[in-house]
């Protein structure tokens, strides 16, 4: 059964106004297996992904380890090289693109990290990190370039003082401002996030989300948010989309999705999440077993291994992507038994 | 203190170099007080090279004069250490002997660390043909044991300080290339590189500010432990004749003259630049080790 | 009147660095009863890993312990030998570590792991080790527990690993259980799996266990007890619901509202302006002046008293005098 069906595509790609438009992307990375051994094992982590990335808005992506959020970053960033597929960016692939243009692009996508010590050159100081991608596109020297390094910095929050400093001398969200302000210096249009707070104190996440919504009012940008913090993407998000084992199982509003989760996952996702509140009653809804490997897949339906809700079906076929409302839809066989008339043997639960 | 200054500006230390960041690594070094001395040694070493003229007591036998009539006097107080089978005061051979070690070892490393950085650099961030082209190269120069492969080319050469610092560079290079391989290899998977690749900075500016100066400081450890190693192949060749000729005064070949003479009761003529040896080596490894020490989180500050 | 499994008193861990000394526990007095689990809760650079290690003995040289006491079971622990401590360890107090993958040691299968502690502390005849071991590893929800025993750590998965982590901790059956951030290195749908565990090891097998987390939500979720802390001190203690539902720390109010929140959508989150400070000495006044919007002049100068609201509930802080329970 063809994956390429995508619900939302011909819906939403008209209605709103996509940024970026991923389609039919196929990532896969070769790795050799074991010690001794000349044969390399070809692992697909992405098989015709589909995504779309609305413009000026917040699109969050969940999912946990092993489920391909970080090869889907690479990918469009073409850190990897991908097997198939088109990433449109205002309606030119960037897959395809020539180095030349690729360059240029890439002003326009910047990304943001987990660990901000780890993207900051160790070596360098701050205005020199900051006005690194100045320095390389424009011909700002000089004053003009302290100048608007300065207020690149002030932008997000951190003082000239820490212009001469270097990053082991600031703390994890000054470091994580510091990447901020580079990442738009630029003037770019998207930003990719990948957990861009997991790595910082609570008290300090909350500053860098705040910044972040300010930003992206301010300059209308366009966010991909990656992150398995639940309460953060719901914050920031406007759309999340649920990846599990590179497919994704379930996207909606930020608002749909939490008041209505209908993927199995995604209701065990929310289930799991540590509320701070001692008297909020958890129903827990505890997935069996442990995640499958990427690179070999079960079959049918993905996520039928350890489905609470597991049917016959779902161990043979792959679900469709069934529309639940307007910009809200789910790959689960379960939504499908639902619209069908109750049968004998049809192994319903 | 300018150079120093400048120097820890290149290290990525905003203090001085010496005067350095508590909880930094040269902060931690100062604690290993068995280095310091070493280090202290070693200055004065240099010291004694560059001073040579004026510290020896008879310059012109230190650079090679032979003054017959007074061969092989024992030490005395005229002559601190004994004259040679030429006559010429070991004391002073053995200042100016300072001069071929100490320009040698640090030759040797300096252009060794050099092209195997630049070459390292190169192989391990490009990749792909680059990186076949530079390591095969590096595998036909290590399919031969280092010491011989200098001796081979020394033999080929004419002997002289430049040649013998030529023949053991060639033969030391490629652990360098290596080193420097395996550091860019692992730089280039860091974020900040990735994200100077999403900036679109350009590869060979890539090299310079980003990889670079963030392999070096491996390979400026290994260069300090290995400064000791090259004072010996240098003496060692010397030792053989392959080395620094005749009347240059280099311990290696002290050594090698005086040992004929240790069965007649003449010792001081092999002894005193064979302590001189022993003493810089020991130096250069205690100097290592302190680094390591230093480097090491584990293992700093555990002395103090 | 020592029904507390443990009790701490005025605890300081000293670690000297070159810009002077660091009090990264400042007097610290807790009490954990048996059973309990107490929740350790607070950012990074706020001693809750130092208190769990000062515990166990094992603060690294140079750091020290400056002072207090640990009474665990009527005896105090600060004036055991090195050699009495390694005999406790395993056998009487135990601890779980935040990455298992590093915590196991990659060249001996599970089984060897395990084995090796009940043999070292003793706790049955030979022979019965093995089954002691399979039947662990079962209790505690690994599938085919026959099987793991002969893999090496590496083969497993993250939260496969943990389990197996808490199985050693548990092998020797001890009382007391201190899980540093246990969970944290995992993926969400599996912490709330080991979580349930802990949980379950203390309703059905009495274990004592201490969990230091940053995650608020794991406290809520699991502890019975919590202490609240915030550059080497206690700023707050009491039970979950204390903390949470009578809250009184200006730190642990700012904390809390500054988690995402459903109904907080679409507004700005609560902040603590600033960030925790990295180096400080003894601070005269109170440890969290400088980023309190209550702050009063005599929060600069004296280090507040305990305030006491029930049998349970204190907080250090200026705002609320010196108070009695009342």
């Amino acid at each position: 059964m063809s994956k390429n069906t995508h619900p939302a595509e011909s819906k939403t790609a008209m209605a709103a106004d996509i940024l970026v438009d991923i389609r039919n992307l196929t990532v896969e990375y070769v790795s050799s297996r074991g010690l001794f051994s000349r044969r390399k094992r070809r692992v697909r982590v992405l098989e015709n992904f589909n995504l779309a990335l609305p413009r000026g808005k917040t699109l969050g992506i969940v999912g946990e380890s092993g489920c391909g959020k970080t090869t889907l970053a690479n990918g469009i960033s073409r850190f990897i090289r991908s097997i198939q597929g088109e990433v449109l960016f205002e309606g030119q692939d960037i897959l395809t693109m020539d180095h030349r243009t690729l360059r240029a692009q890439r002003q326009k996508m910047q990304m943001v990290f987990q660990n901000p010590f780890n993207s900051l050159n160790p070596r360098m100081k701050i205005h020199q990190l900051v006005g690194e991608p100045l320095a390389t596109h424009t011909r700002m020297r000089g004053k003009a370039l302290k100048n608007r390094v300065g207020q690149l910095l002030e932008e997000v929050g951190l003082g000239r003082g820490h212009l001469r400093r270097y990053p082991h001398q600031i703390s994890g969200g000054q470091a994580q401002r510091v990447v901020l302000a580079r990442a738009l210096a630029l003037k770019p249009q998207l930003l990719f996030l990948d957990e861009p707070t997991s790595a910082l104190d609570v008290s300090v996440q909350a500053q860098i989300v705040n910044l972040l919504k300010k930003l992206q009012a301010k300059h209308q940008l366009t966010y991909m948010f990656i992150s398995h913090g639940l309460g953060v993407v719901q914050h920031i998000s406007d759309q999340i989309a649920v990846l599990y084992l590179g497919e994704v199982v379930e996207q909606a509003s930020r608002d749909d999705l939490f008041h209505n989760p209908r993927h199995p996952y995604t209701q065990a996702l929310f289930a799991s999440m540590p509320i701070p509140d001692p008297d909020r009653n958890k129903t827990r809804i505890l997935l069996k077993g442990n995640v499958p490997s990427i690179s070999d897949p079960p079959p049918g339906c993905r996520f039928h291994t350890r489905c609470p809700r597991v049917m016959e079906v779902c161990r043979k076929r792959v679900p469709d992507a069934h529309v639940i409302r307007q910009g809200h839809w789910a790959r689960c066989h379960l939504l499908s038994t639902a619209a069908l008339p109750a049968q004998p043997g049809n192994g319903d639960s | 203190m300018g150079i120093v200054h400048s120097l820890g500006r290149l290290t990525g230390r905003p203090a001085g170099l010496w005067h350095a960041n508590p909880g930094s690594t040269i902060w931690y070094f100062r604690r290993e007080r068995v280095a310091v001395i070493s280090l202290l040694f070693i200055l004065c070493m240099g010291i004694v090279a560059v001073a040579a003229p004026w510290i020896a007591p008879y310059p012109n036998e230190g650079r090679g004069e032979p003054n017959i009539l007074n061969r092989l006097k024992a030490p005395s107080g005229e002559h601190l250490f004994g004259t040679d089978p030429l006559g010429r005061d070991v004391c002073s051979r053995v200042v100016y002997g300072t001069r071929v070690g100490l320009t040698a070892a640090l030759a040797i490393v300096g252009i060794a660390a050099l092209i195997g950085t630049v070459l390292g650099g190169l192989a391990g961030y490009f990749g792909g043909w680059v990186d076949e082209l530079i390591m095969r190269l590096t595998d036909i120069f290590l399919a031969f044991p280092p010491l011989l492969l200098a001796m081979m080319v020394a033999v080929v050469l004419d002997p002289s300080l430049m040649n013998a610092i030529i023949a053991i560079t060639l033969a030391w290079w490629p652990w360098y290339t290596r080193l420097a391989r395996a550091q860019a290899l692992a730089v280039r998977e860091r974020d900040f590189v990735r994200a100077a690749w999403g900036i679109g900075v350009h590869d060979f500016t890539i090299l310079g500010r980003h990889i670079l100066p963030n392999i070096i400081t491996p390979i400026l450890v290994q260069g300090t432990l290995d400064l000791g190693l090259a004072i010996i192949y240098v003496s060692g060749l010397s030792f053989l004749g392959l080395g620094v000729p005749p009347p240059t005064a280099d311990w290696g070949a002290m050594i090698s003259e005086g040992r004929n003479y240790i069965q007649n009761g003449r010792w001081w003529i092999a002894t005193f630049p064979g302590l001189a040896l022993f003493l810089t080596i020991m130096a250069f490894n205690l100097l290592g080790d302190g680094i390591q020490l230093a480097t090491n989180p584990r293992t700093r500050g555990e002395s103090a | 009147m020592e029904d507390h499994l443990l009790r701490v008193e005025d605890l300081q861990v000293v670690f000297p660095t070159p810009h002077g000394p660091v009090y990264a526990v400042n007097r610290i007095s807790f009490a954990i009863r048996a059973g309990q689990i107490y929740g350790v809760v607070g950012e990074s650079g706020c001693g809750k890993t130092a208190t769990g290690r000062a515990i166990l003995g094992l603060i690294p040289p140079p750091g020290r312990i400056n002072g207090g006491r640990i009474i665990f079971r009527g005896e105090n622990l600060l004036e055991k030998s090195a050699y009495e401590m390694q005999h406790l360890r395993g056998r009487r107090l135990a601890m779980v570590f935040q990455d298992p993958a590093a915590a196991l040691n990659p060249v001996f299968t599970i089984g060897r792991q395990l084995l090796g502690i009940m043999k070292h502390h003793r706790i049955a005849s030979d022979g019965r080790y093995g089954p002691r071991a399979v039947q662990l590893l079962g209790d505690l929800g690994l599938p085919a527990p026959e099987r793991i025993v002969k893999r090496y750590p590496h083969e497993l998965s993250g939260g496969m690993q943990q389990r197996v982590m808490i199985a050693m901790a548990l092998a020797a059956e001890p009382d007391l259980i201190i899980a540093d951030e246990p969970t944290s290195a995992l993926d969400v749908t599996i912490q709330s799996q080991i979580l349930d565990l802990l949980v379950q090891l203390r309703d059905q097998r009495g274990v004592t266990i201490i969990m230091i987390t940053h995650d608020l939500g794991v406290v809520a979720e699991t502890c019975d007890e919590v202490g609240v802390f915030y550059l080497g001190e206690i700023i707050e203690g009491g039970t979950v619901r204390d903390i949470f539902h009578r809250t009184r720390h200006p730190y642990t109010r700012k904390l809390l509202a500054s988690l995402p929140n459903p109904e907080k959508w679409g507004r700005e989150l609560d902040i603590i302006p600033g960030s925790v400070p990295t180096n400080f000495e003894n601070i005269k006044g109170c440890a969290f002046a400088p980023r309190c919007k209550q702050c009063m002049a005599i929060c600069q100068t004296t280090k507040p008293k305990s305030a006491v609201f029930s049998t349970t509930h204190h907080t250090a802080c200026h705002l609320y005098g010196e108070r009695e329970s009342g």
